[in-house]
């Protein structure tokens, strides 16, 4: 899978600060390396400079001791001896008289000379001494050796004299450094003179020359010429810490870019996961839905039977509370005998088990009428459809007919009672109802009453005017004063008008409404339409009222 | 219609029940040797399907003679009705005591006092 661009984000952003503090560490680091060995070099050169000033000391008293002495040979001899190894710095040591331009190589200790004294460099550097009140220095290399050569003269009553001292040291050579010494990080070389050629090497503390990034080169006087002291540094002056500090840092960012880039996608993963499931579940639940409220519409009557001076109208409004199926249902049938019969019932509980017995009900109930039963008979017998004890669920149920002598007769299981709505009055019919259907067996009874014609029969289930917010009266009442407002209207339009006047924003439960009038044609006026015509105008208010239910006539 | 499901019932209960428990309860006791199972609180689909469990298994323990005590209940829809059927069903005598008017009016509406008589 692809990560996701939130934690490509992550990823760039971690790298790129990660990148930035290593490289802020190194180049601290590479600032106090660079620092560092240029302090040392410094200091090492220092040090180097103060050695002269106790040659030229001890070359300048013997000098001017020997310049006004009667037997100078012996007198050099004498003072240069404390001078001498083992005690002093020099390996020899020599006397010259300086005459003019001319030069007599007087007396020598030590080692011997690894130059021709007499020859014309050595007279040089004589000369030179002579005119000179400081220190002269000199490097003299062969045989393998290197000597360093210091030279001061004198000129007294004797005459004018040039002593020398010079230190013999391996070419090359190699100066043990002790690990716990202030050199023991760096590379030291020291060059005779200014330059840092090969053969000016005086000495070095490694095989190993100074060399890489952080050299740094000192030039210091050393008597009459300089040495050049370079230094480089052999570890992390600092500590080991300095130096593995950037690679530490890049090692820290990394892992912690990985470890956040890692969480960032597996949250964007989840809340990815989670809006598809919830999408889905909103699908899922409005197809439920839909299946629900369709299987709904199935199980009611697409039309009305067509009798002859009936007119009915119905409404079914899906509650808003969930996606199952509910068990509300009416239906209207003519008995064969004669007779209108309505059916208005309410299985406890959704889903489609409700839904099922609901059709059991339904069509059982719809048999016996057609059959011209009498309703407390109906409920009787269709008691038994329902078994409570079983499917934990019951049915109230009323039954009604309008008989060929204008007569109506109604039974009740627990069931709301109808309304009656005629010209003079609007109130419930006076009905005690028997228990719901499916719990025992009982004697329902029959209620008989004379209806006007025109009377307007409402039969319903309680999600009309059943609310938390006031009592089941009160809810009877409101639709009754509905009823009264709205009672003359076209028997479609009044189905829509009583919906809308309970409950406007729809209701938690279902609402299942059927409206029977009776005797209609004789007060019609001729151009109203016949009892089948009604069918396609009552499609279009049911419309009008609720999108999504449906008004059959 | 997604918004009214998962929001509305709600909404609704605490727009109109601003003070009220929606929560309802049941507990059985004895009253001069009589077994009363009381119920409080309003009793509809969600509150019937949390207190169902306690209910079935007080139930479970009650004698064949049993008065369920309504004092408390201050709204019942179809499935606290099918609550008292059930507690009702498997036994031989059932009877109601102390509904509020309110809940005698829906008792005797959906007939049920014609099998579940109310005793004073």
């Amino acid at each position: 899978m692809r990560p996701h661009r939130g934690t490509v984000a992550v990823v760039v952003l971690g790298l790129v600060v990660t990148a930035a503090l290593a490289f802020g560490a190194d180049v601290s680091y590479q600032h106090s390396q660079r620092r560092l060995t240029s302090l040392q070099t410094k200091l090492t050169a220092n040090a180097l400079n103060a050695t002269p000033i106790d040659f030229e000391r001890r070359l300048g008293q013997v000098a001017g001791v020997v310049a006004n002495s009667a037997d100078p040979q012996g007198a050099f001899r004498r003072l240069i001896a404390p001078s001498m190894k083992p005690s002093g710095p020099f390996s020899s040591a020599s006397l010259i008289r300086v005459n003019g331009n001319k030069t007599a190589f007087l007396a020598h200790v030590g080692t011997p000379p690894i130059r021709n004294v007499q020859g014309p460099v050595a007279t040089a550097l004589y000369l030179r001494t002579a005119k000179s009140h400081d220190l002269v220095t000199a490097r003299a290399v062969g045989h393998g050796i290197q000597k360093l050569g210091y030279l001061m003269s004198a000129t007294g009553s004797a005459g004018t004299f040039v002593v020398s001292g010079a230190q013999a040291l391996p070419q090359h050579e190699v100066l043990p450094v002790a690990a716990d010494s202030p050199y023991a990080g760096l590379n030291i070389a020291i060059y005779f003179g200014a330059t840092t050629s090969r053969d000016a090497l005086v000495a070095s503390t490694s095989a190993k020359l100074p060399s890489g990034a952080y050299v740094s080169k000192a030039v210091v006087p050393f008597g009459t010429t300089k040495l050049t002291v370079v230094a480089s540094p052999r570890t992390a002056l600092a500590g080991s810490l300095t130096s593995a500090l950037p690679w530490a840092v890049a090692a820290a960012g990394l892992a912690m870019t990985a470890l956040v880039a890692l969480l960032v996608e597996r949250l964007i993963r989840r809340e990815r996961r989670a809006e598809q499931l919830a999408s889905q579940n909103d699908a899922l639940y409005q197809q439920q839905r839909d299946v629900a409220i369709t299987l709904q519409r199935a199980l009611l009557p697409k039309d009305f039977p067509v009798i002859e001076g009936v007119e009915c109208a119905g409404a079914y409004l899906p509650g808003t509370s969930g996606t199952e199926v509910g068990g509300d249902w009416y239906s209207v049938v003519e008995a064969d005998g004669g007779g209108t019969y309505f059916v208005v019932g309410d299985i406890s509980g959704r889903g489609v088990e409700a839904a099922a017995l609901m059709a059991q009900l339904r069509f059982t109930i719809r048999t016996l009428a057609m059959l011209g039963h009498d309703p407390a008979d109906i409920l009787e017998r269709a008691s038994a459809e329902i078994d409570f004890s079983a499917t934990k669920r019951f049915a109230t149920v009323v039954v009604g007919v309008i008989d060929n002598d204008q007569r109506l007769k109604v039974a009740s299981a627990g069931h709301l009672p109808p309304l009656l709505v005629d010209a003079d009055d609007v109130g419930y019919l006076e009905i005690t109802p028997g228990p719901p259907l499916g719990i025992r067996s009982f004697h329902y009874e029959t209620v008989s009453v004379p209806l006007a014609p025109g009377t307007t029969v409402i039969a319903f289930t309680d999600g009309l005017v059943e609310t938390r917010s006031a009592s089941l009266d009160e809810g009877l009442e409101r639709l009754r004063r509905a009823a009264a407002a709205h009672g003359r209207s076209d028997l479609e339009r009044l189905a829509g008008l009583l919906t809308d006047d309970l409950i406007p924003d729809g209701t938690e439960d279902d609402v299942a409404v059927l409206l029977v009038r009776c005797g209609v044609a004789v007060d019609q006026p001729p151009a109203e339409p016949s009892a089948e015509a009604p069918v396609a105008g009552a499609l279009d208010a049911g419309r009008e009222l609720d999108g999504a239910s449906g008004t059959h006539v | 219609m997604r918004d009214a499901n998962s929001t509305g019932r709600a909404e609704r209960m605490s727009d109109l029940h601003p003070a009220e428990p929606e929560n309802a309860t049941a507990s059985l006791s004895s009253d001069g040797g009589v077994s009363v199972l009381t119920l409080s609180g309003e009793l509809d689909l969600a509150t019937v399907a949390d207190i169902q469990r306690s209910v079935d298994a007080i139930a479970a323990q009650a004698p064949e003679h049993l008065v369920i005590d309504l004092t408390g209940v201050t709204f019942m829809d179809s499935s606290g009705i099918a609550l008292l059927l059930q507690i009702a069903e498997p036994r031989s005598r059932t009877e109601l005591r102390n509904p509020t008017p309110l809940i005698r009016r829906v008792l005797e509406m959906t007939g049920l006092t014609e099998i579940l008589p109310i005793v004073p």
